[in-house]
């Protein structure tokens, strides 16, 4: 199963971060990041297939793909985001995580102006 | 009935799926920022569908974000319009002309008479003349040539001979040497009626005096 993979993979790197981090401090974060890169590579065809059931039910809720699209992508950029921001808080650089997940907020904000101005538009049709 | 079943089966699929969706999120501070959007969408939603009960539309077009940059001005894009306008004009003008000549010229080649090789047309070419277009005249050159089962060919007669009235050729105003025998007399009669042009705007002239 994955998640015996994973969790082996995880105790492993953190053993030899743990070791790393006395004697060379810089590996011990490219092999963090490394590692956290592999688990996101084997969650991948996963999270495409939690993916793929949602864009089917939405077809079923008669919703907007667009609107549905745009849900993914907002989920997409938090999980990004939330990577990169705990790799760099990891590496000691928490400035740059807020940097990171500032851009984040503005990028989700920016795209859900669709949507955004779409309840606004069918809040001010349903006043008389 | 029927329509609020389906409002319900829609509800619950969509409140169900953001449940899921909310369970994806990184739980993160981007947490509250995700569900915010996601918030606006079930309401968005919800409102599409509640919309069939009370026979409203609430489908908008996206707005789509709009640049800043400026475009061409106005009276540049309708003069670019007149002129492209203007050429398509004179285009169809000109392809009327010689689908019209094509027409003319195997009408006047039924008649085994005259060896009719070449048609010309004339039309109305002011484009703000409400009778752009109209057929204007109509040139028919004969060769003195015999053609294939015809009875004759166009008689040779020296122009500066003839006088209006007769048959073979007289000179007009522009100096064409026009062909003034019976058959093309009954040949411009037929081209004029076909077309319904006075007779006098069909011209029948030799070949190579045009």
């Amino acid at each position: 199963m994955d998640i015996f993979q994973i969790v082996g993979l995880g105790m492993v790197v953190c053993v030899l971060a743990i070791i790393l981090r006395h004697q060379k401090p810089p590996m011990a974060t490219l092999l963090t990041m490394t590692a956290g890169i592999i688990i996101f590579i084997i969650m991948l065809p996963q999270i495409t297939a939690v993916f793929s059931i949602f864009r089917d039910l939405s077809s079923q809720a008669n919703v907007n793909m667009v609107y549905m699209g745009t849900i993914l992508k907002i989920v997409g950029v938090a999980y990004i985001a939330d990577f990169g921001s705990q790799i760099c808080r990891d590496a000691g650089e928490g400035a740059l995580a807020s940097k990171i997940e500032f851009a984040a907020k503005i990028i989700v904000l920016v795209m859900a102006v669709p949507i955004i101005v779409a309840v606004l538009q069918s809040l001010l049709k349903l006043v008389p | 009935m029927e329509s609020i079943k389906a409002l319900v089966q829609v509800l619950v699929i969509i409140i169900v799926m953001t449940v899921f969706i909310e369970m994806l999120l990184p739980s993160s501070i981007m947490h509250d920022y995700v569900k915010l959007v996601m918030g606006l969408l079930v309401i968005v939603v919800v409102l599409e569908a509640g919309a069939t009960l009370v026979k409203q539309d609430f489908k908008f077009a996206l707005p789509a974000l709009q640049q800043n940059s400026p475009g061409p001005p106005l009276a540049t894009i309708i003069g670019e319009g007149q002129r492209l306008a203007s050429k398509n004009k004179e285009q169809a003008l000109t392809e009327y002309q010689q689908g019209l000549a094509k027409q003319v010229l195997a009408l006047a080649r039924l008649q085994k008479d005259l060896n009719v090789t070449n048609a010309q047309v004339k039309t109305t070419g002011n484009p703000e003349d409400p009778e752009y277009g109209r057929l204007a005249g109509v040139v028919l050159e004969v060769s003195d040539s015999p053609i294939e089962g015809g009875s004759q060919t166009v008689e040779k007669v020296s122009p500066v001979e003839i006088t209006v009235g007769t048959n073979g050729s007289v000179k007009d105003s522009t100096g064409t040497i026009l062909v003034n025998s019976d058959q093309a007399k009954k040949l411009a009669q037929t081209v004029a009626n076909f077309y319904n042009i006075p007779v006098e705007q069909v011209q029948v002239v030799r070949a190579g005096q045009e």
